[in-house]
């Protein structure tokens, strides 16, 4: 298989300087297609090649990261205003996923572009948090009322609330599943392993096995599948230094997936981080379990090629609608299924931007 | 392949008609080799669908991702400049991009911010035929590591009555085909006067904040505002301020310090005209 | 909005980060942990440099700010104002 560009760059960084302007192009446009133009830029930057590259494509890089910078000070400006509000509620706050790595400084966050944060709280004080959140400047996006209905009987999270003034989204998790989901891994135990929070907030975040836990089966149980490039980067560069860290992290991360029942998607996950992106630990076999693995790994690899190539060519969408159905059937009974397709279906709009909206 | 100046732009089409639009107004930017790096990559191609409707439609694609609604063909050129603005907004934070016409004399610049029924483009249009050179129509491209306003001096568009205005001064100015809008009327892209083009990399100082406003057979006026009322309400009419964040605030509040700020209203095109020769000589005098 | 005591405690939030340009009586104050740029009287950055020296009280603040006797009940006033707009902004909480 020949590799997309992107992705032997990010894997051998000195190849940056050898490439040509058109390749340059080819390489810089991938990166925006999957969002990952910062983290490509973070990655070079480490790697020290920036200096040596055309100049045409320095200035999209250095670009990039000033708006991811943007971003992610956006994040820890929205945790703090969050932890204000919700401080007296509960000693139990739990940052997810990007918020937690930039609290954390991992590697993973470095160039990263997103300005949601997610928190999870017990699910006995979802109410509350809810209700001072809305006391405190947030308000509920406007849903139809059968999305509305659908986040609170059927998900993990509360319907996204977005802060009126800096209108920044937070989702709200009790769980890290949904609850119609067959797999429900123990939200208790991964609340008694969480830890403060390393930049001294009054955050705490997920044991390091349980970060890559909840990346992997939200990027490889989960409907989202919207980053697959990004979501195989996030579990590559969280193993990769959390076993740097610590040697027996493989290992920790095995039984941990094993106790909680996430032995599955985990396994998706690592095989697909070893395969784009090089072997992370003998500890991890790279062959799936079983011939239904073996398909599952072929989607999920036809997925990141079709995210790296341009919508230009219309006629890819019929592969995005068979891998939401997988996703969404792995999570909810049929019946449920059917009727959510039908009103999703039916609400559906496609209009990505209005001419006249600059440029007048 | 053409150098626009702060960026590099590849367009691309299949639709000759469009090429040839294009060509009038961008003449006179070089052409780079093909093999050069693209800041911004376009392409106008025919509409999807129904056969008979999409010969008769462009759509646009950046970097190959289709962008906005397929627009009938004569207005293909001015979705290319709608796309680019999106596009740079979205990517060039070198710069503080404010929302402004900017025009340049003796290497002093005055910003023209763009608030609606401003008639910015039409003012900018205008002194771009009398002695002053565009720096650019829709982005004030101020450089955030030298406060310097960057000229972007692409086509311009012109709308309406305005047209005729222009022409009026300027009875050489060359367009592309006139394309009848709906509801806004006739509309056009306008070849940069000048030697906006040949001098692309040449940097200019801020010197004025000028808010303008056209009304109908007003007489000129002239209103200073504060440097803080300058300042909000330029703030409030860019498109990357709140991302630069420190050196945003920089760039702007430096660019303030050094201008003088007004509101300008006129009637009388010969008004403004002549209001900004005086600017420039009382600063001579200064 | 609570009502601000004369027992009530400000303190500056970060204002050796704080960037800003005065220009005659007004201010416009930008506040890097939040992104947000403020417009204020330029006596806000008065205010502010004298909660730089720790947090203070309205009439611990007076002082600082070398008030004259005479214009205390006015400034007293104009000060409990002028705090709560801070603290709205961000640039200024309670203890």
């Amino acid at each position: 298989m020949t590799r997309p560009l992107l992705v032997r760059v990010w894997r051998e960084p000195a190849l940056a300087t050898q490439l040509g302007e058109p390749l340059w192009e080819q390489l810089v446009a991938e990166a925006r297609r999957t969002q990952l133009l910062g983290r490509l830029a973070a990655r070079l930057e480490d790697a020290g090649v920036l200096p040596h590259i055309p100049r045409g494509a320095q200035k999209a890089l250095a670009s990039e990261r000033v708006l991811a910078d943007h971003e992610a000070r956006v994040i820890r400006w929205e945790a703090t205003c969050l932890a204000r509000v919700l401080a007296d509620l509960s000693d139990d706050l739990i940052l997810l996923k990007g918020a937690a790595y930039m609290a954390e400084a991992l590697q993973v966050s470095r160039g990263r572009l997103s300005s949601d944060v997610d928190i999870l709280v017990p699910r006995e004080r979802l109410d509350a948090v809810e209700q001072a959140l809305l006391a405190h400047g947030w308000a509920h996006v406007k849903l139809e009322p059968y999305d509305q209905l659908y986040y609170r009987q059927w998900t993990h999270e509360l319907p996204p609330l977005q802060h009126t003034e800096r209108e920044t989204f937070v989702d709200v998790h009790h769980a890290i599943l949904p609850i119609t989901s067959r797999l429900q891994p123990d939200v208790a135990r991964l609340r008694a392993r969480a830890r403060p929070a390393a930049d001294g907030s009054q955050w705490k975040v997920l044991a390091p096995e349980h970060m890559v836990i909840h990346s992997a089966v939200h990027g490889f149980h989960d409907g989202e599948l919207t980053s697959p490039l990004g979501d195989i980067l996030d579990i590559h560069q969280l193993v990769a230094e959390f076993t740097a860290r610590d040697a027996a992290f493989p290992s920790t991360l095995l039984e941990e997936g094993q106790r909680l029942g996430v032995q599955v998607p985990l396994g998706h996950a690592l095989r697909a981080a070893s395969r784009w992106l090089g072997a992370l630990h003998p500890a991890f076999d790279p062959a799936p379990p079983s011939a239904q693995a073996r398909l599952v790994d072929a989607a999920v690899d036809a997925m990141v090629v079709r995210s790296l190539s341009a919508t230009g060519t219309i006629g890819t969408s019929a592969a995005g609608l068979g891998l939401y159905m997988r996703s969404h059937w792995l999570k909810m009974p049929p019946v449920l299924l059917a009727r959510h397709l039908t009103v999703k279906l039916l609400s559906k709009r496609k209009v990505t931007g209005r001419p006249d909206l600059v440029g007048r | 392949m053409l150098d626009l100046g702060p960026i590099t732009l590849r367009v691309r089409s299949d639709i000759p008609a469009v090429l040839d639009g294009l060509m009038r107004v961008y003449r006179d930017f070089p052409v780079l080799p093909p093999d050069r790096f693209a800041d911004v990559s376009l392409e106008l191609r025919h509409g999807t669908g129904l056969r008979r409707f999409a010969r008769k439609q462009a759509q646009l694609f950046v970097d190959g991702e289709p962008l906005f609604f397929p627009v009938a063909l004569p207005l293909a050129p001015v979705l290319m400049e709608w796309g680019m603005n999106w596009v740079v907004s979205l990517r060039e934070h070198a710069y503080l991009l404010v929302h402004a016409s900017v025009v340049e004399r003796e290497g002093k610049a005055a910003i023209l911010p763009a608030l609606p029924g401003s008639g910015k483009s039409t003012l900018a249009g205008l002194l771009s035929m009398s002695g002053w050179r565009l720096l650019s129509d829709e982005f004030g491209m101020l450089e955030v590591s030298t406060g310097a306003l960057r000229p972007f001096p692409r086509p311009f568009s012109l709308k309406g009555t305005s047209i005729a205005a222009v022409r009026a001064i300027a009875p050489q100015m060359e367009t592309t085909e006139t394309y009848e809008h709906p509801e806004d009327g006739p509309m056009v892209l306008v070849r940069p006067a000048g030697d906006a083009v040949a001098r692309r990399n040449e940097r200019a100082e801020p010197r004025w904040i000028v808010f303008p406003t056209y009304k109908a057979g007003a007489s000129l006026a002239v209103t200073p505002i504060s440097k803080t009322d300058a300042f909000f309400e330029v703030q409030d009419d860019t498109f990357n301020y709140f991302m630069l964040r420190e050196a945003g605030f920089e760039a702007l509040a430096s660019m303030v310090d050094r201008c003088r700020c007004m509101r300008l209203t006129y009637g009388r095109t010969e008004d403004a005209l002549s209001f900004f020769d005086r600017l420039l000589a009382e600063e001579r005098v200064a | 909005m609570n009502q601000v005591s004369p027992e009530s405690l400000f303190a500056a939030v970060s204002p050796r980060q704080l960037l800003w340009r005065e220009w005659d009586d007004e201010a416009a104050i930008f506040n890097p942990a939040s992104g947000s740029t403020h417009r204020a009287p330029s006596a806000a950055l008065d205010v502010l440099d004298a909660l730089a020296d720790g947090p203070a009280t309205i009439d611990q603040l007076i002082e600082r700010l070398e008030q004259p006797a005479a214009e205390q009940a006015r400034m007293r006033e104009w000060l409990g104002m002028l705090l709560s707009q801070l603290e709205q902004a961000g640039l200024v909480e309670r203890r």
